[in-house]
């Protein structure tokens, strides 16, 4: 009963308000009737006959149902083929009849094709034969790269190119180039390419040359160790060790050294008393200015007399003229001499690696076998050193690469590290 | 009053730059400065004054001579180095966009430099190129057995490799090889090529192992020059000896297929593999070459004794070398599996030897092992596996090495698979008068000088009975020396000698000291127990070296006078050469001893484990 409206309560001497009382259940009821007689009057009036059928066919639930065959099966149509199915409202494609093929097949053949048919436009042609020509310069560019290095004439065959330039001309177009200083002809050390190791490092060494080599192999290493320990006595045996580090005791005593304490205060003083380095100049000590003129006087006199014998002595030299040759000859003698030992010394130095840059040249280890690793056969000889790293101390024993030392790369800058809030560490 | 003089603006300070004023000067990188100065040739100078030069500052830096450096300037390939910095950061830049295309136009067009005037320029006539080439040679040897790595260019590998078979091929075609020595670094080779001598190394087999601190840049550098330098050598080398270049084979088999006829390999690869395996003749550009036997013109000379001894001196050693050279000649040799192959053939065929291998080691074997006209088999096995040929020898590879070393042909008891080996002596070595020379070594020099070929092989057959007796003898011997001072040992020695060629057999039961003259003494000995039997002495020869020296010492007082009559100012260098020597010869003697005591225990361990 909730979803009866509850009458609206409302009065009705006023004409306003009788639009609010509900009159349709009264007009449906009047429609009906109004329907009714329309359609030839109530039903309840009319017979039975016109109003029922009597049924004689029997309905589907009652029927028998038949056995559906395998072929029925297969004639349903699924959905989804649907599609596959012609569509009549498409209408079939149309075929021109009347169109040049020939062209169209052209145009459809690749560019080359098309070139050996002779369709293609003179622009289009020119602009083919363009591509061709430049693949093949690429082609050729490409085996040059790629082949390898073959020399294929006499490079010290005289050609007379250069020489029939211009001088100015061939220098500025730089056809030909200036002159090598002279020096860069000479080797920068006398210092053979290839050094051939003594007959101790040969695979199967006799005794002796093998204990030769050891013996230098040894004195080297001693005296490697011996800088080294010169090295340590200078710096690290110059500092205590933890146990003889200073305390706070040693250092007052040490501060303390040389302060006059108590006891010795005495003493002190007079010593400096006795002996001052600047003792004051008393009154009675000072110079007077007669002593200093006469002083003055002497020494201009003393100075002539020096000057006139010397000039005296140059005087007579005229009459050494032979031995002032003689003196000069020798003097000469001495200076080639010692021109000759300066040459010699640096003849000495020539061949020594030479100090070219930051770090000095350290002369690798020797390479040798001990006497147990000597290999009984070539079979079995299992090579010493690299002969990589000893071409490269070569060149720099040579004076043609300055030493160096590997350089890693250090980064500028220190990385920033950042933690990433959504994938933090689970910890 | 002139104008007053500032401080370096003369003189050493503007004669030097430093390498960095260099690079602002040159507006080139650290790197790309460098590879310049390694391609020109020019290399830093530590200057004579190097506070005047670093005006003023005496901290070590690299100086270049600022000659060099304005020479550096002209070079057209700086341009090129440009180019080529611009062209890597455009590739970088289309790489980096992802723009393929560009990046693919741009590595077309990358910039390419070539280093023959380079070449022209530093080394103005062949003959300099000759002088520099031990280098080129090294690098390239070195740098062909590199493997596939990351630091080097794969190309520059097969180049080095290419360049150091043909430069192979022209030395045993030229035969020019001279001296061998096999070293624990590598193998060292001598060759003497239009009479500049050549040295070169060339490393092991399998024996790569990375330096930490060689910078490979800068090797590669180097290499890059050198191939171009030793291209062109070769070249010239090849077109002097008739030679087509780059080198074909004279006679080319086809290549392996398969039964279906399928190719086995590449065509170019196996050329290469066969040029490599060095057992072929090359082919030559002109059908007939005129071989010129190139002897020493014999000129009527009227001049000083001096100047025909030099020339007799010259032709004797013409005339050795052509002996050598056919040192292995009519000899076949066979050579397994374990021993390397290139240096060994590379020796052989360059002393007109003729050898081969089993086919499956390396391509290129002309004849198998059941070969009967193989004359030597080198093997490197403690004993020989599979049949036993009668009809050659087996020897250990160092035989071939030291033949040429010998420049002769040893016998080859010494060097039989398992035996063991007599040491392989550096001939790089020569020995100054007065210097210590190992006992072995002293055989060899006398068997060269043919003074006692005989002896060293009947040295072969003596016994180890003999060997015993010896070693009692020395003994007393060394005693007895011990106790002498060091000059009469060497005046014993001479007086040894010379009474060795007169007597022969008594003296050396008396005053034998010296360790090398053990071998001939035994030798002796065993004449002389023939001499009981056989009416004829047999002849000893005479060597030259040991007459010369027994005339000279028959002038001993001459020499003394001579002495006398130096002036006081020479006396002195006269006197530090004289200690000089007896220095020498006291190290000498020491090493001498020891030796002797050396054999000893070796010889008693030796006939302990006999008796054992």
């Amino acid at each position: 009963m909730a979803d009866v409206k509850k009458k609206q309560k409302v009065s009705k001497n006023k004409k306003k308000n009788w639009r609010k009382v509900d009159i349709t259940d009264v007009e449906e009821h009047l429609e009906e009737k109004r329907l009714e007689e329309r359609t030839g009057g109530p039903a309840a009036e009319k017979p039975d006959k016109s109003l029922f059928v009597v049924d004689t066919v029997a309905s589907a639930e009652h029927q028998e149902v038949a056995p559906k065959s395998v072929k029925s099966y297969k004639n349903i149509k699924l959905q989804c083929f649907q599609n596959l199915e012609p569509d009549p409202r498409i209408q079939p494609a149309k075929i021109k009849r009347n169109v040049r093929i020939d062209s169209i097949k052209k145009k459809a053949l690749p560019v080359r094709k098309q070139l050996e048919v002779g369709y293609l436009r003179p622009a289009k042609r020119q602009a083919e034969q363009q591509r061709k020509k430049a693949k093949v310069a690429k082609k050729e560019k490409m085996e040059k790269i790629l082949s390898p290095v073959v020399a294929t004439y006499n490079l010290w065959e005289e050609d007379h190119n250069c020489e029939e330039l211009d001088e100015h001309y061939a220098l500025v177009t730089k056809k030909k180039l200036p002159s090598a200083p002279s020096h860069l002809k000479q080797r920068p050390s006398e210092v053979p390419a290839v050094e051939v190791p003594t007959g101790g490092a040969s695979y199967n060494p006799s005794y002796d040359e093998h204990q030769q080599l050891l013996r230098t192999a040894t004195h080297r290493e001693l005296r490697k160790l011996k800088q080294q320990r010169k090295i340590e006595r200078a710096t690290t045996d110059m500092f205590p060790d933890r146990r003889n580090a200073p305390t706070e005791q040693t250092w007052l005593h040490e501060m303390s050294e040389g302060l006059a304490l108590a006891d010795e205060d005495v003493e002190q003083e007079d010593v400096i008393a006795d002996g001052f380095p600047n003792a004051p100049v008393r009154a009675h000590e000072r110079k007077v200015r007669q002593k200093r003129r006469r002083e003055q006087q002497e020494k201009r006199l003393l100075d002539k007399i020096k000057k006139q014998k010397v000039d005296k002595q140059r005087m007579g030299e005229i009459y050494r003229l032979r031995s002032i040759r003689k003196e000069i000859d020798e003097h000469e003698k001495c200076a080639e001499e010692r021109k000759q030992l300066k040459l010699e010394k640096l003849a000495k130095y020539k061949n020594k690696p030479k100090r070219l840059g930051s770090i000095k040249y350290v002369e690798p280890d020797l390479e040798l076998k001990l006497s147990e690793e000597l290999s009984e056969s070539l079979r079995t000889l299992k090579p010493e050193g690299s002969l990589l790293e000893d071409r490269f101390r070569s060149f720099q024993k040579r004076c043609i690469l300055e030493p160096r030392r590997r350089q890693n790369i250090v980064k500028k800058y220190k990385r920033k590290t950042y933690e990433n809030k959504t994938h933090r560490e689970v910890v | 009053m002139g104008k007053m003089k500032k401080k370096f603006e003369s003189g050493a300070a503007t004669s030097y730059i430093s390498r960095n004023q260099a690079l602002k000067k040159l507006q080139l990188t650290l790197p790309d400065f460098r590879r310049l100065c390694i391609l020109k040739g020019v290399y830093p100078h530590e200057p004579k004054n190097k506070k005047r030069a670093n005006k003023g500052s005496t901290a070590n830096k690299t100086f270049y001579y600022l000659k060099d450096i304005q020479f550096l300037s002209h070079e057209p390939l700086i341009n090129k180095f440009r180019q080529f910095k611009i062209f890597v950061r455009r590739l970088k830049k289309a790489v980096a966009k992802n723009n393929p295309e560009a990046a693919a136009r741009l590595r077309d067009n990358k910039p390419l430099y070539e280093l023959h005037h380079l070449v022209k320029e530093r080394y103005p006539t062949f003959v300099d190129a000759l002088r520099d080439i031990d280098d080129a040679l090294c690098m390239c040897f070195l740098f062909a057995t590199f493997p596939r790595q990351k630091r080097v260019y794969m190309e520059m590998v097969e180049l080095c490799r290419r360049l150091s078979v043909e430069f192979m091929h022209y030395v045993i075609c030229s035969k020019s090889l001279k001296k061998v020595f096999v070293s624990i670094k590598g193998i060292y080779y001598q060759a003497e090529i239009m009479g500049q001598t050549i040295n070169w190394i060339v490393p092991h087999q399998f024996s790569y192992n990375p330096p930490l601190d060689v910078d490979f840049r800068i090797m590669a550098t180097f290499t890059e020059f050198y191939t171009t330098a030793l291209g062109f050598v070769n070249f010239r080398l090849f077109q002097l000896l008739g030679m087509h270049y780059p080198p074909n084979l004279s006679l080319w088999t086809t290549i392996h297929r398969t039964e279906q006829g399928e190719e086995l390999c590449c065509e170019e690869e196996v050329g290469n593999e066969r040029m490599a395996a060095l057992n072929q003749l090359l082919e030559m550009q002109t059908t007939s070459v005129e071989e010129e036997e190139a002897l020493p013109d014999n000129f009527p000379l009227g001049s000083t004794a001096d100047d025909t001894s030099h020339v007799e001196e010259a032709r004797k050693e013409a005339e050795a070398h052509k002996k050598l050279q056919s040192l292995f000649r009519g000899l076949k040799l066979f050579i397994c599996r374990e021993v390397p192959r290139e240096s060994l053939v590379f020796i052989v065929r360059s002393f007109g030897g003729e050898i081969s291998w089993d086919t499956t080691v390396c391509i290129g074997a002309t004849y198998g092992e059941d070969e009967e006209s193989i004359t030597h088999q080198i093997i490197d096995r403690p004993s020989i596996l599979g049949k036993q040929y009668l009809s050659r020898y087996y020897v250990q590879p160092q035989w071939v090495y030291d033949c040429v070393n010998a420049r002769t042909l040893l016998p080859t008891q010494d060097y039989l698979p398992g035996a063991v080996l007599p040491p392989h002596l550096s001939p790089f070595v020569d020995e100054a008068e007065g210097d210590y020379i190992p006992p072995e070594k002293q055989s060899l020099l006398n068997q060269q000088q043919g003074v006692d070929g005989a002896i060293a092989m009947s040295r072969q057959s003596e016994s180890s009975v003999e060997d015993e007796e010896y070693a009692d003898k020395e003994e007393r011997e060394s005693s007895a020396a011990e106790s002498s001072d060091e000059d009469e040992e060497e005046g014993k020695e001479d007086e040894e000698e010379e009474e060795e060629e007169k007597e022969g057999a008594e003296t050396k039961e008396e005053n034998a000291v010296v360790t090398r003259k053990r071998r001939r003494n035994s030798a002796e000995k065993e004449s002389v127990q023939k001499k009981s039997n056989i009416a004829v002495e047999k002849g000893i020869p005479e060597s030259k070296a040991q007459s010369e020296r027994a005339d000279f010492f028959s002038n001993k007082e001459e020499k003394k006078l001579a002495v006398m009559m130096i002036p006081r100012k020479r006396k002195r260098l006269y006197e530090k050469i004289i200690y000089g020597q007896k220095r020498k010869t006291r190290e000498a003697l020491k090493l001498q001893e020891k030796r002797k005591a050396h054999d000893k225990v070796k010889r008693k361990q030796g006939g302990a484990a006999a008796a054992e």
